[in-house]
């Protein structure tokens, strides 16, 4: 695979084209990733909004019927519901764990077994989650796309 | 439905199997020619009521496997314990009580084992492709 960058500074608007004779599963892996660059969700911290784009969020989870959504550093709440924003994630690289998370697996670092036929997942930044039996298949499934 | 499948089958049939292999043995051992039907019976709705408390038990957040293993440890072994007094599936001697236990602790920890393993190996799998990302 070819890499060219265009630089020039009268380019308003980063664009990227991929030229290809036809689009597998690695492509669309990567074209999924590039995806997220384009994406950023509102959400709230100390009743200001902010704009975080999708690369930035590790995870989100509904605690006691809010939706928060967490980066490296930051927990932003977020009006839409989990189930909302699992469908509009879904052809990024976000995959639902359980009842409560979905998460950002450009950000999964590795996964251990646990308690009771579920999986701890290590983030990139140290966080561990669960991921629940119910939700292993999916992640896989999301992997191998 | 899955979950029964891939779960609760497999520890119910491997439950059964090592149970009845290991006091079959253990009669044997003793003197016994045969095992009763309804003891089979009774084996069999205790692995069920096993089954349920494992179910429950998913639904508290331990800490580490350590607690987990050792909670369902305790409460299945009472439960077993008090099933083995009041359906009078063993004598309530000193050797009866240690032989027991150890078979018990055998096919617990075989479970346990099967089931670490198969999350292991899951675990591997799914390192592998974020490896191979």
């Amino acid at each position: 695979m070819k890499l060219t960058i265009h630089q020039d500074e009268q380019i308003k608007e980063t664009e990227i084209v991929i030229n290809c004779s036809y689009v597998d599963n690695r492509l669309e892996k990567l074209s999924n990733y590039i995806r997220q660059y384009t994406f950023s969700l509102e959400c709230e911290s100390d009743n200001k909004i902010y704009q975080i784009p999708l690369e930035e969020i590790f995870y989100a989870e509904t605690v006691d019927g809010k939706t928060f959504l967490y980066t490296k550093e930051h927990t932003y709440l977020c009006r839409q519901s989990l189930t909302t924003l699992e469908d509009r994630l879904k052809h990024m690289t976000f995959v639902r764990i359980s009842k409560s998370c979905i998460l950002n697996i450009s950000h999964l670092k590795c996964v251990a077994p646990f308690v009771n036929h579920r999986l701890k997942a290590e983030l990139t930044n140290g966080e561990q989650l669960i991921i629940s039996r119910n939700y292993i298949d999916a992640l896989k499934a999301q992997l191998r796309k | 439905m899955k979950q029964i499948i891939k779960i609760y089958l497999p520890s119910a049939c491997i439950t059964f199997t090592l149970s009845m292999l290991g006091t079959t043995i253990l009669n044997l051992i003793k003197g016994y020619p045969y095992q009763s039907n309804g003891w089979i019976l009774a084996l069999f709705g205790f692995i069920v009521i096993i089954d349920l408390i494992d179910l429950g038990l998913s639904y508290i957040n331990f800490n580490s496997y350590k607690a987990y293993f050792v909670v369902e440890l305790i409460l299945t072994y009472t439960l077993m314990l008090a099933a083995g007094y009041f359906g009078h599936w063993f004598s309530f001697t000193l050797a009866s009580i240690v032989s027991v236990s150890i078979i018990y602790l055998i096919v617990y920890c075989c479970v346990h084992g099967y089931f670490y393993k198969m999350r292991r190996y899951e675990a591997d799998e799914i390192n592998a492709l974020l490896n191979s990302q």
